[in-house]
């Protein structure tokens, strides 16, 4: 059996005072020996998400001597690992080969490494040594200052000093001397040892900030116009931080989180009615449509591209490699609409839209009941009537459609779904998590079948639109049209094979017992009207 | 797991001053490293100032105790140490209760490869049943020769030991060690060896007094003499092992 591995051990000290008494002493209580404390720069990477955070891993790049390092801290161990020239790896395939990159690989994923904040690390190491002036316990002293990136030349914000013990193997009597002094003698209160995520707080950012929040904290008294403007502002705020990650396209993931957050936007306009002034409701839904449409183009070139291995997979190999030019044609349409994209960005169409949409959700007089009937209701009741109105719709429009139905009626159920589950995810957090949860996964299940069909019928599209493109641009060889012939034929029998799924997922989901617990859940709120 | 020896029939060529200073490189780039000291008399034990033992060495090739045990973590992260125990003078003798005493070794370290992505053995010159059990251990043989004639003909014997023992995995790599350019032997050797069944490492390490100094800082060159020709000589040997 193999020891546990040595865990550090942090130490959080209140202030620079303090952390002057804890040195001098340890020094009286032990042969320490200091080395020079040394500062560095370092940035803090790590996927838009923070998978490597999730992960347990940190990982940091920083230059001395005019190399640049790169620093995993993973299992209380740490790996460095130098690069071949001052750019920071984006993907793990920029990553040097080693033990770096085979373990930060599985955790980042196809994920793109950023910056999250640049840190000022001065770093004393402090080490308890034996009669041989062998170290026997390894103390680092940490002071850190962060900055965010790209705002380099603002002061930095300072996080309280931290002293971290690291135990050196077969040292174990020495370790524990050492943690006794400092926890009993000296009080010291045992902290977490990420200084990363303390430095990070000081700038306001934290774990998966950047993900659309669908959790809104909503009381279910309260008006309906507050509530409804939470929400809004929760999600113009998500769009506000991924901005930048669209803009420089970094990571696929800023787009789609921005387009989730424009979505949802839409929808809670569209869903929740009577809440808003009319006129509002109707120039901002012309506005947030506009900025959908602007971001498509982008979005659906990074799903294909992304889907390119699972084309070619589909294929016989020497077929799949023939899809070559499809692949090219992609990245390069993509770079030309991302240009578009980011001029979008920058017209003043999309500024005044982000300005007006922020001064209407900060205006703090409430609506006026005369054009908003809603407002001024308590959530919990229009929340409900509405929820439950839009699950009779789509039970209705489901038990319309039979093997012959044309596929609109599929489409247009679709969206009906995607209403409810918006409805039910806006004001998850007034009803029940469990039975809401429970709801929300039924759905899910329906939605999948309904997704599926639908996507594999726009790829069809789309792909046929590729091919004309390509051939309109003189680079479509024959046996690439003929591969992605052969692709359409696939995702047509697949859509088939969703298409007789149908009926099995939507009784699934239309269960007199499922229907029961929508009734409980929202339709007796509504009937107290 | 990669498990490479510092071996050379002949003592005092360099064998222990090259297992510590690259296991030192190959854990400063982050590969989790141990360095096992098969030797004694210690030496690499005491340069990374730990005390050997004078027991214990039975104990580990019974395995009678959970080899973690026997390891100590040094002063460089990453960086651990299986100290040596006097008793390992006694390793032939233990090694030859089992019935296949040259693979005991191997079947030791076996359960470190989870902990470690590289071993270094630091032997003790001479063959003997020792050496035999480095030789099954080990993927890849270091050779420090000092570039003399007789040295030469000892790697030569070497080779052929190995060729007829079976050893045919395992990679040998010699390189010239301790050489003085001031004297026009060890110059016209490196040039030309006079040996085709070997090919030497382009890498040297040259004689100097820093590596000479590891005895009384007691501490990988690096630490102290980092950007010396000497300590540059082991980041090359080191860059060219790692190319394989
Ligand atoms: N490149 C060098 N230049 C000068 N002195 C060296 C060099 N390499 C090793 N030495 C010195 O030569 C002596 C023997 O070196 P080392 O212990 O590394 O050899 P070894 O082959 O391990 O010896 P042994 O066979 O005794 O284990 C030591 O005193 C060491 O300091
Ligand atoms: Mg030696």
């Amino acid at each position: 059996m193999a020891p546990k591995p040595n865990l550090p051990v942090a130490y959080e000290i209140k202030s620079e005072t303090d952390l002057q008494r804890v040195l001098k002493r340890l020094a009286e209580c032990f042969p320490l020996e200091r080395s020079p404390a040394s500062v560095q720069k370092r940035v803090c990477l790590d996927t838009f998400d923070w998978r490597l955070h999730e992960g347990g891993a940190r990982l940091t790049a920083s230059t001395r001597e005019q190399e640049t390092f790169l620093r995993l801290e993973v299992n209380g161990g740490r790996i460095e690992c130098p690069l071949h020239g001052p750019a920071l790896p984006a993907f793990a395939w920029d990553l040097p080969a080693g033990r770096l990159h085979d373990l930060i690989t599985p955790l980042i994923d196809v994920r793109c490494l950023l910056q999250l904040a640049h840190l000022e690390v001065r770093e004393q190491a402090l080490r308890i040594l034996n009669s041989d002036q062998k170290t026997v316990v390894r103390l680092t002293v940490e002071r850190t200052s962060v900055t965010m990136p790209e705002e380099e030349d603002r002061p930095l914000k300072s996080v309280h000093p931290m002293l971290r013990l690291s135990p050196v193997t077969g040292y174990k009597r020495a370790t524990r001397a050492v943690m006794d002094f400092l926890e009993s003698e000296l009080k010291l209160v045992r902290t977490r040892p990420d200084p990363m995520v303390r430095a990070l707080a000081a700038i306001g950012r934290s774990p998966g900030d950047r993900r659309a929040r669908f959790t809104f904290e909503l009381d279910p008294a309260m008006r309906c116009d507050a509530a409804l403007r939470t929400i809004h502002r929760t999600l113009l705020d998500t769009m506000r931080l991924n901005e930048d990650g669209v803009r420089q396209n970094l990571d696929s993931e800023f787009l789609h989180e921005f387009r989730v957050a424009v979505r949802r936007t839409r929808a809670a306009l569209a869903q929740v009615r009577g809440v808003y002034p009319r006129d509002v409701v109707a120039h901002f839904k012309v506005e947030f449509k506009w900025l959908g449409s602007v971001t498509g183009p982008v979005r659906d070139l990074d799903v294909y591209l992304f889907m390119m291995d699972d084309y070619r997979a589909e294929l016989p190999e020497a077929l799949g490699n023939e899809l070559t030019p499809l692949h090219k044609h992609l990245r390069r349409h993509h770079r030309s609409e991302h240009l578009q994209l980011a001029r979008a960005l920058e017209s003043e169409r999309y500024q005044a839209l982000l300005r007006d949409w922020q001064q209407f959700l900060d205006k703090a007089d409430e609506c006026d009941p005369e054009c908003c009937p809603n407002a001024a209701r308590p959530l919990a009741e229009v929340a409900s009537k509405r929820i439950w109105r839009t699950f009779r719709g789509v039970i209705n429009q489901g038990r319309a459609i039979t093997a012959e139905t044309p596929a609109e009626a599929l489409h247009r159920l679709r969206i009906e779904c995607k209403k409810l589950r918006y409805l039910m995810e806006f004001f998850r957090s007034i009803h029940d998590p469990k039975q809401i949860g429970r709801l929300i996964r039924v759905l899910k299940g329906l939605q999948v079948n309904l997704g599926d069909f639908n996507d594999l019928e726009v790829q069809q599209g789309s792909l046929e639109r590729f091919a004309i493109e390509m051939s309109e641009e003189g680079e479509a060889p024959v046996r690439c049209l003929m591969a992605m012939g052969r692709l359409v034929d696939h995702l047509y029998e697949r859509q088939k094979t969703e298409r007789t799924r149908f009926s099995r997922c939507f009784t699934r989901f239309s269960t007199s017992a499922n229907e029961k617990r929508f009734r409980r859940l929202f339709k007796r709120r509504s009937s107290r009207l | 797991m990669k498990i490479l020896a510092t071996y050379n029939i002949k003592g005092g060529v360099g064998k222990t001053a090259a297992a510590v200073n690259l296991a030192y490189l190959a854990a400063r780039e982050g590969a989790r490293t141990l360095v096992v000291d098969l030797d004694p008399q210690g030496a690499s034990t005491f340069y990374f100032r730990i005390k050997a033992k004078r027991k214990g060495g039975k104990q580990l090739i019974q395995g009678k105790r959970n080899i973690h045990a026997f390891i100590r973590g040094t002063d460089y992260e990453g960086l651990d140490l299986l100290r040596a125990r006097f008793s390992f003078r006694n390793m032939d003798l233990q090694l030859s209760d089992f019935s296949k005493p040259a693979r005991r070794l191997a079947r030791i370290i076996k359960p470190l490869a989870k902990d470690y992505d590289l071993i270094f053995l630091d032997c003790p010159p001479s063959i003997s049943l020792v050496s035999e059990s480095v030789f099954v251990a080990a993927d890849t043989l270091l050779v420090p020769t000092i570039p003399t004639t007789l040295s030469v003909r000892t790697l030569q014997q070497l080779g052929k030991h190995l060729h007829g023992g079976g050893h045919k995995k395992l990679q040998v790599r010699p390189f010239f060690s301790m050489v003085d350019r001031r004297k026009s032997l060890h110059r016209q050797i490196c040039e030309q060896p006079g040996t085709k069944s070997h090919t030497f490492m382009e890498a040297h390490i040259p004689y100097a007094s820093v590596v000479e100094q590891m005895g009384i800082r007691r501490a990988p060159l690096a630490t102290y003499a980092r950007s010396t020709p000497a300590a540059r000589a082991f980041e090359a040997l080191w860059d060219e092992i790692k190319e394989g």
